[in-house]
This record gives C-alpha cells, structure tokens and sequence, in this order.
C-alpha cells in the first residue's frame, strides 16, 4: 500500500544500484513467491550434494562427515572399484544393456505416437493409448513373475513350443536371451507411458497444417513425415538429450530379479554388483557412494555431450 | 475457364447437426467472390466442402464443369490459404513454396522457375532461405498466398487469411490481394467475418448465417438492397439505425411510414413496389443507415449522449427515446450544436428508410434476392 | 497487507524447518548410575528367577528397543511373553515394531541419526564387518565387558568356547552382540533324497531297474549310480502318472543352489561334501571343492543327467516356491531333493526316504552346509543406553531355557499349559479353531535372541514333531554318511584387513563359479582344457588362495581359542 502511493518515476537519472534496488522492489511479492521453492531446491537437491564426501572416506551410518574423527582415505575406494576384476564386464554389461535399451526404447514411442495420432478414429486412439500406458503400471516384480510365467520351461511360450514339437527353452538360464528379455519387457512396460508426451505435443499440432498438407497432395505418411514429426521435433531432442544424460543410470531391482547363475555373465550390472558388496560384505555406502559418483561422472558427460552436439546441429539444447 | 458449382450443397456432421443447408451458387471464371457471415455460419465449412477437407453430406460440386464431389483434394486442382499460415516450420520459405510441386515430381528446374516467379511477385524474394519462424506475419501470408500460387490453381480459396494479422497490415495485405488479384487471373473464394474486407474484395458478396444464404449480390446490392434485417445489420459500418414498433399506413391509398409517431411519405418506387407485393399495413421494423441521417431539420428528436470528431465527418451516438441512433454527418453539413447533451432535431429521406416486417423481419421492398437485383431508382441518390 | 502475509509464511517455513532439524535428545532417561540403581531402584541380576528392579524401578525406568517383526506377528508390546517378563522383572522395554522390509531400509538411518538412537536393536541382523565397524566407532556397547551383569549369558559362554569364538570380535576381543542359538542339528545336512514309492515298484516290475527288489523299497534304500541312472530313465521314458502324457514326469528335481534342497548331495557320489559355497573345512584345513578334481568328474557326471532329461533343466531355474506348488495335484516328482516331503507332494506316504546314492566310485556322502546354527548379531545395544545394566540383565533372562521356548515357540498360557509333564517338559495346549500352529506360534513368538540346545530339548521342551521327524530321518539317513574329518565352516570372526580382502574378491569369486558351474551343467559338461583353465583363473585372478588364507586364519584363531 505504502509502495503504490510512491511515484511511478522518481525524477532524475538513477545509479545502477538504485535501478537494481528498483527493481527487486517492484519484484518482491515474486520474488517471495518462488523463494520457497528456492529453498527446497537447495535443501533437498544441492544441500545433499555435500554427501559426496563419503566417496572419499571410509563411512559407516552415524559418523560426522566433516569432522576430526571422518576416516579419509582419497581415491581409495575408486581405486578399488577400477581394480576389481568385474569393472569391465560390469561397464560393459551395464553399457550394452543401456545402449540396446536406448537404440529400441527410444524410437518407439515416438513411431507409437504417430501411429496413434494419424488413426482415423480418436477413439480407437484413446482405446489404444490406455492398452499401450497400462503395463507402465505393474511393478517390477510381477512383471518379472509375468516373464516366469511366460518365458519359463514350463511357461506359456515353451509350452506352445513344445506343443508344436519343438523342443523347451530355457530363456532364463541362456545368457543370450537375456539382454532381449529384459530390455524389450522394459519397453513393452514404458512405451506406451513415454508416448504420452509426444502425444500431447501432437495435439498441439494445427490441423491446418494437415489440411494444407492435404491440399499440397502429401499422402498419410508425407504428413505424419512433414507435419507430425517437425512438430515434436523439439520434444524428441530434450527426451534424447535427456535419456543419453540417464545411458548408464540403470537400477538393480529388475536385473537382480531376473538373475540366474546361467545368465551371471550378462546380467551382473554395475547396480547389482553394488547391491551385492553391499548387501552381503559389510554394508559400504562409502564404496557405493563412489560407484554413484562415477556414474554420475558418466552421466553428466554424456548429457554435455549430446546437449552440445544438439546445439550444434539443431536449435534444440537444454541449455 | 474455371466455374465453381455449388447445387444443393449440404453438410450434416455426425451428431446430427447440420451446419450447412442447401447452398446454390454459381460462381463465373474468374470471379472474386466472398462468403461473409459471423462466425458458426457455415461459410467455413462451405468453403471446406470445395477444398475436399469437409465431406460433401448432399448436393453436388461441379468446378469447371467437372463433379468434383468425390474427388481428392489434390485433384481439385485448387489451393488455399489458411489462417494460421500453416507453413511447414522445419523447411525454409524456399522448400514451403516448392513442396507441393516436389510432391507432383515437377522437374526440378521447373520449380525453382515457378518459385523465384511467384517469390518476385509476392516480394519475398530476400527470404526465401529463412525459416517460417523468422519471418513477421505479413511475411508469412505471403509466403501461404505463394505456396498456393505456385500451383496456378484453377480455384483460389482463402479461408480468413487476414484475421491474424494486426489492423494496419490487414489494410495493407488486403490492398495486396487486390493487386494481386489483378495479376493472377483466376477464381477466389474468400470467407471472412468481416463485412469491410468483403465490401472491399468481392465481385460478390454471399452472405451467411446459421447455414443458410440469406443474400448473394454485389456489395452495392447487399448495401442499399439488404434482403432481411440481418443482412441490413450485417453489411455496412456503423451498423444500421434500427426503430422497433414503427409502422407502415395506408391512406387513401399512399403508404406512410410512421417511425416514432412522424409519419413518412414514402417514394413513389416505394409506392409501387409495395403495391406489387400485395403488403398491408403492418408493424414494422425500420432502418436508416448513420450516413442518411440529417440533423438540425425534421421532427425527429434524438439526444446527443456522445459526439465524435472524426475529421472529415462528425460521429454522433444519440437517444431518440430509447433507441440508440448513431448518425455520420459530414463536418461541412454541420450547423448544428451536437455537444454532449443537447436535444437535436433529425429527419431521413423517406425513400432511403428501408422496411422490414416485424414478424418475418423480411425487406418489404426487396424482400428477395430477384427483387433487389433489380434496378431501382433510389441507388442513384447515394452520392455521399 | 500482501508484505505482511508473504513475511509471516516465510516465518513459518523457517520456524517449522528449524523444528525439524533440533529435536534432540529430549526423551532419554538419564543415566543414574550403578550406586543410585541399586539403592534406589533395587537393581540385582544375581538371583535369575527374581526380579530385577523394585516397583519404583518399574515405574520410572523404560528403555526403547527397536525390532522388526514378521508381518502376522502380534506388536511385541502387546505379546503376553513380553509382558510375562515385565511381570517377572519389572523391567519396562517399549518396543517399536516395524516390517522386515522396512527396518533393511531404515537400518542405516537409525544408525546415522547418531542423536536420537534407541537404547537396543532386536532382530538387528548385524554382519560382522558391521559390528567391527561400528565397535570401531564405539557406538556398540561390549556387552562381554559386563558379563557380571547376564549370568545365563556368562555361563552360556563358559561352557561353550566354540559359541564365544564365533562371537569375539578379532580388533579388539570384545563382543558386541547377542546370539541366537538353536541347535537342532538339522541345518548342517539341509538335503534328503525322496523317491516315488509306487513309480520304483513300476519300474522294477517292468525289469528296469535290476539289483532291487519291491520289497526293498522302504526308508533307507540306497542305489547305485547306475541304478538311479536306468531308474530315471524309465520315468522319463514313461507315463508313470498316468495323465496320458509320458513328458510331464521330471525323474530328478532339486532347486539349484537353494539353501536346502540343492543340488549339493550330488556331488556325494564322487566323495565331496559340497555346499553352496563350495567351502568345507577337512581335517582342519580350509578346502574349497572346486579345486577337487573329483569335482569335475562329478559336473561331468551330474551334466550327463541333464543333457540325458534325467534332471529337468527347470529344476535350474525353480523358484522355491514353485518347485513346492509343482509337487501338488498331479503326481510329477520322481525322485526330489528337500528339506522334507511332506511339505512337497501331496501324497508323501508314496515317496521313500532314500540314503545317499552311491556313485560309480562307490563313494556315498552328502553336503554338508554352512548354515551356522548359531545367529550372531541378533541384538545389539548402543553404546550411548542409559542404565544399560538393567538392559542388559533383562535380556540375560531371554537365555534361561523356559524362557527361550516361549521366545521361539509361544508363551505359558497361549501355547503351553501352565502345567508341565512328570518329565518337567513343556505340554503344548490344545490349539484353538481356525488356527494352524505355525500361525499361532508366528503370533505370539517374538522369535530373536535364545538358547536351545540339548539341555533345553532333554529337560524343558519338546520338539516339534516335523523336526523331530526330520532329525530322525538325518540321524537314520544322512549322518552315517559324514566323514568324520569333514566340518562346516562355522561363523568366523575377521579382521578389518580380512574383510576388505573378502569383500575386494569373494563376490566376483561367486560370480565366476557361479556362471561357470551352470554353463557346464547345463552345456554337457566341462572340458579338461576349460576345467584347466578354470582352476588357472580360480588361483589367478580369482585369488581364490587369497580367500582362502583369510578363512584359514580366522578359522585357525577359532580352533586355537576354543
């Protein structure tokens, strides 16, 4: 009230000081606005950021991070992550399976959503999407009992096989079927929850557009190829952007579910070897602290990488 | 030669509603003819129906003589400019201009030939390496006026290409098709809502509401002719001067008007045509356009609520006992005071009120399109 | 006025972030020391059977203890044995229960929140690299520095060395942590081997199996080698259940390295006492079996099974629980390996209880398993326990053998009669409708810290009848078969340098033998090149003589203490 009686303007040339007092003047009802969210931002996701620290100590739950008594010993626990005799099958396993995910993950629920979005009926569509979004739903340990119960000896799959005269598979004791296994269930499970995204930047699209594409003579697929696909353009280079930034982020639940001694030499990802040190030796948060660090050492450099590569080559970037 | 035939022309959308009801139109070669009417009248998707974008629910479509009903888009051998543009984001203006004739695998030299022509023509020339996104919004129409051009349609459809743009470049843009128009000789269908552009654009003028044409004529007929009350209220800025509960005598075997207890002799045109349409005396409503007012004389009274100077003619908002009059006036023909507040006294000539039937709100006079083809004498007195 | 609201909201927040970060240490009791304890709250843990505070002590004295607790369990606070104790000590324990689930994940934020600990965890679940650790730190309290205090506990280890060296923590030769001790012996064999009564007699009818007799099918039957290999055959060949279909019979089931049911009696037909860890101790020296040659004469052996159909592959994939639900309707199982078979198939009056199968080399042994019958790390108190002279005198109670039975089994008044029999034994009430023992044991035993051994299973409480019956089988079947140089490793005790080596190699050790084992069970066998290479990988890379130094010296430390 006391501000509104002020004048507008106060006569005179202003110093930048008092231009930037102004301003935060005229700003504040805003900036007390967002200074809550200021505030959890920096409490809950960089105030922790101080706990890397235990990468490099040895750590046990109730120990003081910065203080006399903190057990520092550098690189040690990276060191030992680097020398152990799983680090490159664990890369590589973790890396395979991440990159194969992606190479397939990634598209589909882009050809998804175009797919859905030229149906002719929008309830066919919405019929579909709701199919399509439902496996996103089941957790992870149902659908791993689903792939029992499907993919194993006596599942579904083998006993259609065997039924057919051929002979029964062991899709959980061959390594070879692992990586499919997991990676298309993963897919099957999300694609239809990562097309919604696209889906909705689709119905943003003008329908002039299509009926100008119409008139021009571009059949279906020009369209989708033409009008559809630019329009979500942007949205795909953030999700790519992003999802290379997640390449080695891969959790240990699913993997450990669907590990057997036949599928070890696949199937042991940096995360569950983790959880194993962890869980069966003494509990090493310092050790997997560091682990985590180097991924996310990984992941950030992946995501600088795409985001400037897609700077570079589209106008599309994170930042 | 390029005709569109519109016979019976029907749109009923699956829930049953119907949005277009039987329109017949014959639109000659080269012809520019513009659908006007508010919005939710039809005209949209009447133009839709020839683009092929709507399907056609009943009647026939004939474009240069051919039954086009089933007939793809494409092959209509028509183009149309949308109201969005509707540019292709990701190519340059270049590409957008191009992409129809790539499509019909025109050889190559060919397209850039036709694309640096129309680009010259429509003066976008210097853009036609950048994209949509950086171009302004005058630009871009041009572009979406190019990209159809390029096809040398036999049909030009535009369908409210103007209203995204702001008021100074939709006079300017307006100015251009014109020019346009007069360069590339072919048929237009134009829809727009609003009755200046149409006035201004059209050979004719369809006017529209409610899926229905109520009039089709040239802007002269649809001006001083209005065949109903919506046509008169539609067409013409300001909107028509209307008096409720007036009424139309007969003495003695002369017609008067009585608008607010002053009676009007009507003209002997008026006379006759009334005569010949077998009307009787009746309630009617009556209409007299701002621009036939005159102020100072009569025994019409009106007080002034707001008066606007507008240069060369005087805006003036009265109340004339209830009814808001709004009256154009020359400045030179002004004697009288009209400041704020004043009680003027103001009059029409009889011949220029047009009279509708209060229950059909049908024209009186011109209550069909025939009848206000015809030629009459009244037209000749509009020399303001 | 919008200033106003927008300051006090910021107010707010900061006041409420505040209070979240400052709530101390405002509930703990004080410690009051041995003196005041004693003269103030009667505080004696000589006399076991009296109680250990007066009234007063009741009333102003509380400790908090921390436990997970199995989901149909009743909240411990409101378990009638808790509250017998009470009665008996006068000793107040508040308990704060959580799931299994939950208390894994909240096990290292209650150790991390360092200001506002409980006074003890039951059912702490402490491995002994954690134990080191955190004794390291000081935040346990050495319960052996206050033995004076349990005098169950101190007799217990008196007469029990071999208990108090898997207990000792190696750094510093304190102990840190309660046990749990219930010494059945029938963890060490966790494999019996079962046959389909009816199937056999079919067989030897039909002249496929030669050398038996149907009169010899009884308990206690052992075949050759060669014997079960034409005997699996025949129910492989056949349709022994008669469903009209002769490729739904799986001749030989186990669960591949399950903890019980395994793969590992196997092995016994070439002379190995295998287990999960492929770790035994024999004549006192650590020995890993796949260093054996005799074990790859044994995965040769065993893959031929495999490739043959004798053993159907899935039996490598099972889940436990599906191995069990696949013994029920349809007769399906041959000959299975489990803990026992009335828990398998429907019908087990048809299946016999074999000895082992004696192999081409006329060897016969069994696994033998690391199971430890002994819990180590089951309670801890921390350091940091006000009056933990009384805690520590409440929990000694939970060594007294009547005592344990009611921790394990249910309490006087719920599960047993308070009358005992002329023997003095426990008598198990009559159970109540609608409800199955197992049920009302999981409600109203807390389980956790006791001590049952022979003493308790002679003079206060009976087994119960499935392990009794299980015990007799071992004692009928398996044990005869043990050599008598061979031995679990039991719980051991590491230093710190020991666990890092433990935990630097022996995941990957597992990995590697893992994957390694399944591929040539499973691919037809192994190779003399591939096992060679194996065994140069196991002592390379692997270091598996680095494992095993570190088991041998702790085990040395143990044998040498006892």
């Amino acid at each position: 009230m006391e501000a509104k009686a002020k004048p507008l303007l106060t006569p005179g040339k202003m110093t930048k000081g008092q231009r930037r007092m102004r301003s935060l003047k005229d700003n504040a009802p805003f900036l007390l606005m967002i200074f809550p969210a200021v505030l959890v931002v920096f409490l809950f996701n960089y105030l922790p950021i101080y706990g890397v620290l235990i990468a490099f100590q040895d750590f046990m739950p109730g120990d003081k991070i910065l203080s006399d008594t903190t057990i520092w010993v550098g690189f040690e626990n990276f060191t030992r992550f680097f020398s152990d005799p799983q680090f490159w099958p664990l890369m590589k396993n973790t890396f395979l399976i991440c990159i194969y995910g992606f190479i397939i993950g990634f598209p589909l629920p882009i050809i998804i959503s175009l797919m859905l979005n030229s149906l002719k009926t929008r309830k066919t569509a919405k019929w579909l999407q709701t199919i399509f979004t439902a496996p996103h739903f089941i957790s992870l340990v149902v659908l791993v009992g689903m792939l029992t119960l499907f993919f194993g000896r006596y599942g579904l799959v083998n006993n259609i096989v065997a039924h057919m005269g051929g002979e029964r598979y062991s899709y959980f004791l061959e390594s070879s079927a692992f990586r499919p296994m997991y990676i298309l269930s993963s897919n099957w499970q999300d694609f239809g929850w990562s097309a919604v995204i696209y889906i909705a930047a689709l119905s943003n699209v003008d329908p002039q557009q299509h009926e100008a594409a119409i008139l021009d003579g571009a059949t279906r697929f020009q369209r989708v190829i033409h009008v559809d696909l630019p329009a979500i353009m942007p949205m795909i280079s953030v999700m790519l952007i992003m999802s290379i930034g997640g390449l080695m982020g891969v959790g240990y639940e699913k993997a450990l579910l669907m590990q057997t001694d036949g599928n070890l030499a696949v199937s042991e990802l940096i995360s569950t070897y983790v959880y194993k040190r962890g869980l069966t030796g003494v509990p090493d948060q310092a050790y997997a602290t560091a682990i985590g660090l180097f991924n996310s050492v990984i992941n950030v450099v992946l995501l600088i990488i795409a985001n400037t590569t897609s700077k570079r080559f589209s106008e599309n970037s994170l930042w | 030669m390029s005709e569109v035939i519109l016979k019976g022309l029907k749109k009923v959308y699956d829930n049953k509603v119907t949005a277009v009801h039987d329109v017949n139109l014959e639109i000659k070669d080269k012809e520019f003819i513009v659908l006007v009417g508010p919005s939710g009248c039809g005209k949209s998707t009447t133009l839709r129906m020839v683009a092929g974008l709507e399907e056609i629910s009943d009647g026939e479509l004939y474009i240069d003589g051919r039954l086009v009903n089933d007939v793809a888009p494409k092959d209509r051998d028509i183009a149309m400019v949308f109201q969005n543009y509707a540019l292709y984001p990701h190519m340059t203006v270049y590409d957008n201009l191009a992409f129809a004739l790539k499509l019909r695998k025109t050889p190559k030299a060919d397209i850039k030939k036709k694309v640096l022509e129309v680009a010259e023509i429509l003066d976008i020339t210097q853009y036609l390496e950048r994209k949509p996104k950086a171009l302004s919004g005058g630009q871009r129409q041009r572009v979406a006026i190019g990209r159809a051009m390029v096809r040398d349609p036999k049909v030009f459809l535009m369908d409210e290409p103007l209203s995204n743009l702001d008021a100074k470049l939709r006079n300017q843009m307006r100015a251009e098709i014109i020019k346009l128009r007069s360069r590339i000789d072919t048929t237009f269908m134009y829809v727009t809502h609003d009755q200046t552009e149409a006035m201004t654009l059209g050979d004719r003028i369809v006017i529209m509401k409610d899926g229905y044409v109520n009039q089709i004529g040239t802007p002269q007929e649809v001006f001083n002719r209005p065949v109903n009350l919506f046509v008169a209220g539609f067409i013409g800025m300001p909107v028509m001067n209307f008096f409720d509960n007036c009424k139309l005598l007969e003495e003695g075997g002369v017609f008067y008007a009585e608008i607010r207890g002053v009676r009007f002799k009507l003209s002997e045109f008026q006379q006759k045509a009334l005569r010949k349409n077998g009307v009787k005396p009746c309630d009617i409503i009556a209409g007299i356009r701002p621009q036939h007012v005159t102020v100072g004389e009569g025994e019409l009274k009106a007080t002034i609520e707001v008066s606007e100077m507008m240069g060369s003619e005087y805006n003036i908002h009265a109340r004339c006992e209830g009814d808001e009059v709004v009256m154009l006036i020359p400045t030179v023909d002004l004697t009288t005071d009209v400041s704020m507040g004043k009680t003027v006294n103001f009059t029409t000539r009889p011949d220029l009120i047009q009279l509708f039937d209060k229950e059909t709100s049908n024209n009186l006079i011109w209550y069909d399109e025939e009848s206000a083809k015809k030629d009459a004498p009244v037209c000749k007195s509009y020399d303001f | 006025m919008k200033k106003l609201l927008s300051i006090i909201l910021v107010a707010v927040m900061l006041i409420s972030l505040a209070a979240c970060g400052s709530n101390g240490k405002s509930g703990k009791t004080e410690h009051a020391g041995l003196d005041k304890l004693v003269s103030e709250y009667g505080f004696q843990w000589e006399d076991p059977t009296a109680p250990i505070l007066n009234e007063k002590g009741a009333k102003e004295l509380s400790f908090s203890v921390y436990s997970s607790k199995n989901a149909s369990a009743l909240d411990y606070n409101d378990m009638k044995i808790m509250q017998d104790l009470f009665a008996a000590t006068n000793v107040f324990v508040s308990w704060e229960n959580v799931s299994e689930s939950v208390y894994s994940q909240q096990k290292n934020l209650i150790f991390g929140n360092a200001q506002n600990r409980p006074d003890a965890i039951y059912h702490a679940g402490m491995s002994a690299g954690e134990i080191i650790k955190y004794a390291k730190r000081k935040v346990l309290l050495p319960i052996s520095d206050y033995l004076d205090y349990m005098p169950n506990f101190k007799k217990l280890l008196e007469d029990r060395p071999d208990i108090k060296n898997q207990l000792i923590n190696v750094e510093d030769g304190k102990i840190y942590s309660l046990p749990r001790i219930e010494e059945m012996g029938l963890l060490q064999n966790p494999n019996i081997l079962f046959l389909n009564k009816a199937w056999t007699a079919a067989a030897i009818n039909a002249g496929a199996l030669t050398g038996v007799t149907e009169a010899d099918l009884k308990d206690g039957l052992a075949l050759t080698a060669d014997q079960m290999t034409a005997l699996l055959a025949y129910f492989r060949d056949n349709d022994m259940n008669g469903n009209g279909n002769a490729g739904d019979e799986r001749p030989m089931s186990f669960v591949y390295n399950n903890w019980q049911g395994n793969q590992c009696d196997l092995y016994g037909m070439f002379g190995l006492n295998d287990n999960l860890e492929h770790r035994i101790v024999v004549d006192g020296k650590i020995t890993y079996t796949v260093q054996d040659e005799r074990f790859k004469d044994a995965t040769n052996f065993i893959a031929k099974w495999v490739a043959d159909g004798l053993i159907d592959k899935v039996s490598f994939e099972l889940s436990q629980d599906n191995f069990l639900a696949n013994g029920k309707g349809l007769e399906t199982y041959g000959a299975f390996y489990w803990w026992e078979s009335e828990t398998v198939v429907s019908n087990p009056e048809n299946y016999i209880t074999c000895a082992p199968i004696i192999g081409p080399n006329g060897d016969q042994t069994v696994c033998i398993s690391n199971n430890p019958e002994v819990g180590t790390g089951e309670l801890i108190v921390f350091a940091d326990c006000p009056n933990f002279e009384v805690l520590l005198a409440y929990f000694d109670r939970y060594y007294d053998p009547v005592i344990s039975a009611q921790i394990n089994y249910g309490p006087i008044g719920i599960v047993y009669e308070e009358e005992r029999d002329e023997k003095g034994m426990l008598v198990q009430k009559e159970l109540p409708e609608g409800i199955t023992s197992d049920e009302l044991r999981l409600q109203n035993a807390p389980l956790g810290i006791i001590y049952l051994s022979d003493y308790a299973w002679n003079n206060v409480v009976n087994m119960e009848p499935r392990a009794k019956l299980r015990l007799d089988r071992l004692t009928a079947y398996v044990t005869p078969y043990m050599p008598a140089n061979t031995k679990p490793c039991p719980n051991l005790q590491f230093t710190l340098e020991e666990l890092n080596t433990l935990a630097n190699y022996e995941t990957n050790f597992n990995d590697y033998v893992r994957a390694n084992l399944i591929k040539w069970l499973l691919g037809g066998g192994v190779s003399d090149s591939d096992w060679a290479a194996f065994q140069s990988e196991l002592s390379g890379k692997v270091n598996i003589e680095g494992l095993k130094k570190v088991y041998q010296d702790a085990y040395d430390r143990f044998i040498g203490t006892n």
